[in-house]
């Protein structure tokens, strides 16, 4: 039984959870990008002789976008862990992943149900079980458990965490009865709270500026949105709201910007099939755009770096190198890429002469 | 605006003081829509499913058009029928589109292939022979659209297929020839919806021909989900280009796609609606393209055939939150009584149906879950889709039906089913809605594969009816038989300058202080084509109320009516 452990593992689930809005980050976005090659080393299929090891495994396929790895680790890990709740969480937020289009929702609500059952109603469980209901749109049951997290005195989530149930509470408020004067009083308290308890999440701060917005507090709104972009300057959601908030206060220059951006943005994740997806030699052409229009996208600006160098040309791939090192010097995963570049670039001269 | 049969009751028993043709006070409590099986119309969409291969046309039609070929003031009926493909592994069945005259009272029968037609000989003497009817179409339709192409005052008829379209002219005798060849509208691929408007200001009607993906059926690989053969993500197809064509009139076309600059950007969208309407009140034909999977176009129409995209300017594109959608069914209606046009497309399941309302300055705000059509529609999957003030209480209301594409649905995930039951939202006069089908007939309780919806007056009796064609299903049609809220008034349009059609025409009327504002469109819903006159329920007004209306033509004219009495169709022919 593992219902008197606190889990250790509630920082790896911080990350899917915060995507449970579909595109929503809650928290900080990942402070600093790395390049593929710095992800943790996955094994798949997981060799889960103990619960940490495979948690520690799912999170690295989970890391690497090889969802369908991470979910066959994950049930293989509470096959052989029944009573585990760790890893009914783990396979949870496996399938709380919103970026998987093939994920399962009610799969995640089984999974966190069986959590609980072998863990007692633990925060990260209750929570897992609040996104996946949500999805499910059992809103009135997923509302009940996020009453139950956060209008506990005390609450029994803080931070990140307290901040993402209260913005899906919110966005609940929002498709239900949106139109209501008094439930937008109500979920911008919500909000309010939640941005106390996480200044910086970037979700947060994007719906309540969505909020403002239907209330005509545009400037509010902006304010928000500045927050937003700043912590996750590759939000397609944030340009999105920035574009329709500078459009309504008469900037168009600005509004066309963040739509150019938001643009690029699109094409290079909304479809889910190579037919209609962008090439690599497109979605080069895309992040160059991106790293001109929005430099402060450093995920965008890494992927195109690794691009640079698969296709060809590790001069640019250097150069994305050094203008990013310029923004965090040594930074070491950064130094690796460029040192891979420069190694080819050597190659492709010595090659030459 | 209350619903169900308590206020159904209530207002029999108000007895509204309307104008002549408003409430039906004694009639026996009942359904507003009944369906009508005794109709006559017995046609049967097929889809003809592979089960090797799943094509995704398959679980894609079809459309119903409503237009009156025979010029007797009634409203007929165009069923549109797939075929088998290769691969199709059923028994062998012969299926066409079907046409069926409306013979008044809710009554229709099927034109036969060949009919009787008046011919007049040289010696002046008048002789019924048989002629075919000319109609048919064996190929693996999609939508059909019913415009007046070459202004001669009867409705042609254009079906869009996968595989080769047909222009079909009305001969003026209830027969039809194909003038496809003829007119130059060559397309092989997989057309869905044709939005027609004068889009050069010469007075006759262009064709903007939406098309969906390229589809190889030698080289078509299927999809898999969980190891069974599946229909495919749209992303999975490459997407087919959208095309143009001007009419040089006398059914003749060219093409002018590239030089219009119809020129879709990235890989191009998936086309399933058409909306013309004059986006930003320049006197020219603007078109909203809704893309399935992708984002939306809208082209604004610069003068001398070319066009600028710019759905993204207007936030028409996407979702407010940034998010391509699965735009499907699609109508324009002025939702909210602010007298400009809002849009509404209908989505894919777990997407909610979008309401974009447009602002003061001509930007889009995306309302769907503050309208109220967010939160019930986000489960189902939206097709038709149309507006109409169906208890003429004076504000659009809005039909959609719904159905999912994975006739396995449940199967990979428990909130989805294939069969879907159809909503109906009422207005509560400020673009709030709720939904109130269940309660006003049980064919809103009943799950159903919706596709193709059309909204007209089947009965001349003043109110709108209903037709829905489902996948693979039935065609139903529905009599509307509430007690309505009210009076109402209805506009035929003729253009002159304009198009005959008078496609893209805004009529605002005035009633009791009341103003309302309504485009004609044409091309609506999910391959679709509704009744072309204009239907406004009037609320509860004093019985000698008369309606003052301004049309505002294609041509730009601005034509003002006054006194005009309510509880009829104003035929209203364009100065010229």
């Amino acid at each position: 039984m593992t219902a008197r452990r606190i889990s250790p593992l509630r920082a790896v689930w911080v990350a899917p959870a915060l995507l449970v809005l579909g595109g929503l980050p809650v928290a900080p976005a990942r402070a600093q990008a790395t390049p593929p090659e710095a992800a943790p080393p996955a094994t798949a299929p997981v060799a889960a002789s103990d619960v940490p090891t495979g948690v520690r495994a799912i999170r690295g396929l989970l890391e690497q976008r090889r969802y369908i790895e991470a979910a066959q680790a994950g049930e293989k890990l509470v096959r052989e862990h029944q009573d585990d709740a760790d890893a009914w969480i783990a396979l949870a937020y496996v399938h709380l992943t919103p970026e998987w289009a093939f994920r399962r929702d009610a799969r995640a609500a089984s999974a966190a149900q069986r959590a609980i059952k072998a863990g007692g109603r633990r925060p990260d469980a209750v929570a897992a079980l609040a996104i996946a209901r949500a999805r499910l749109t059992e809103y009135d049951e997923a509302l009940a458990l996020i009453a139950e997290m956060c209008d506990a005195t005390p609450p029994r989530v803080a931070g990140d965490q307290l901040a993402e149930l209260l913005v899906l509470r919110a966005d609940l408020a929002i498709k239900r009865a949106g139109g209501d004067p008094t439930v937008q009083a109500a979920l911008l308290l919500d909000l309010d709270r939640a941005i106390a308890a996480a200044p910086r999440a970037s979700g947060a701060r994007v719906l309540r500026a969505e909020a403002l917005m239907n209330v005509d507090r545009h400037e509010e709104a902006l304010r928000d949105l500045e927050v937003a972009l700043d912590v996750a300057p590759g939000s397609r959601q944030a340009h999105a709201a920035a574009r329709i908030c500078r459009q309504r206060t008469g900037d168009a220059a600005g509004a066309r910007r963040h739509h150019e951006i938001w643009k690029r943005l699109n094409r290079l994740s909304d479809s889910v099939a190579s037919a209609s997806a962008p090439d690599e030699q497109e979605r080069r052409s895309t992040l160059r755009e991106l790293a001109e229009l929005n430099p402060r996208d450093v995920d965008r600006r890494v992927e195109l770096a690794v691009l640079e160098l698969k296709l060809g040309d590790p001069a640019a791939a250097q150069r994305q190198c050094d203008a990013l090192l310029a923004l965090r010097p040594g930074f070491a995963p950064w130094l690796r890429l460029r040192e891979q570049a420069a190694a080819a670039a050597r190659a492709v001269g010595a090659g030459g002469g | 605006m209350g619903s169900g049969a308590a206020r159904w009751a209530a207002l029999a028993a108000l007895a509204v003081p309307t104008v002549a043709g408003g409430a039906r006070a004694g009639e026996p409590d009942g359904p507003w829509f009944v369906e009508r099986p005794d109709s006559g119309v017995d046609f049967v969409h097929r889809r003809f499913m592979t089960t090797g291969k799943k094509y995704l046309c398959e679980t894609a039609g079809a459309g119903i058009g409503l237009l009156d070929y025979d010029g007797d003031g009634r409203l007929d009926l165009y069923c549109v029928q797939s075929c088998a493909l290769p691969g199709y592994d059923g028994a062998p069945e012969v299926a066409v589109d079907r046409l069926y005259r409306n013979l008044g009272g809710f009554r229709f029968e099927p034109v036969a292939p060949v009919v009787k037609v008046r011919v007049r000989g040289s010696d002046g003497v008048e002789q019924v022979m048989e002629k075919p009817l000319g109609l048919g179409d064996a190929r693996y339709g999609m939508g059909v659209t019913c415009p007046d192409v070459d202004n001669d005052g009867d409705p042609d008829l254009f079906v869009a297929n996968v595989g080769r379209d047909a222009l079909y002219r009305n001969e003026g005798d209830g027969t039809f020839t194909d003038v496809t060849e003829r007119a130059g509208i060559v397309d092989d691929g997989w057309s869905t919806a044709a939005g027609w408007a004068d889009l050069d200001g010469d007075g006759d009607l262009d064709l903007y021909l939406a098309n969906y993906a390229k589809i190889d059926y030698a080289t078509y690989k299927p999809c898999t989900t969980r190891n069974r053969v599946s229909y495919c993500h749209p992303d999975t197809l490459e997407s087919a280009p959208d095309r143009l064509w001007r009419n040089d009139g006398d059914f003749r076309f060219t093409e002018v796609t590239a030089e219009a600059g119809i020129v879709e950007p990235d890989e191009g969208g998936k086309g399933l609606a058409v909306i013309p309407f004059d986006h930003d009140g320049d006197g020219r034909l603007d078109l909203f393209i809704a893309n399935d999977a992708d984002e939306n176009y809208l082209w604004m129409n610069r003068g001398g055939m070319k066009f600028e995209e710019e759905a993204g300017f207007w936030c028409v594109d996407v979702s407010g939150r940034g998010a391509s959608q699965s735009c499907m069914g699609t109508d324009l209606a002025d939702v909210d009584g602010d007298l400009d046009l809002d849009l509404f497309a209908a989505n894919f399941g777990k997407e909610p149906n979008v309401l974009y309302v447009r602002g003061k300055d001509g930007v889009y705000d995306d309302r769907s879950y503050p309208s109220g059509l967010g939160e019930p529609s986000y489960l189902f999957t939206g097709f038709g889709a149309r507006f109409l003030d169906y208890d003429r209480d004076g504000d659009p209301d809005l039909v959609v039906v719904n159905g999912h594409i994975v006739d396995d649905a449940e199967e990979f995930d428990p909130t989805q089913t294939f069969k879907q039951v159809p909503h109906l939202y009422a207005n509560n006069g400020s673009g709030q809605f709720k939904s109130v089908g269940s309660s006003l007939s049980p064919f809103f309780s009943t799950p159903r594969v919706g596709r193709g919806l059309v909204s007209g007056d089947l009965d001349e009796d003043g109110d709108l009816d209903l037709v829905v064609l489902d996948n693979d299903g039935p065609l139903v049609l529905l009599e509307n038989r509430g007690t309505p809220a009210g009076g109402w008034i209805s506009f035929a349009l003729v253009g002159t300058k304009s198009p005959r059609d008078a496609i893209g025409a805004v009529v605002t009327i005035e009633c009791a202080g009341k103003r309302q504002a309504q485009p004609l469109v044409g091309s609506s819903s999910y391959l679709s084509w509704s009744d072309l006159r204009l239907f406004f329920g009037l609320g509860a007004v004093p019985a000698d109320a008369t309606v003052s209306a301004t049309i505002r033509w294609p041509s730009g004219l601005v034509q003002s009516l006054e006194r005009l009495a309510a509880a009829r169709v104003h035929r209203i022919v364009e100065p010229r």
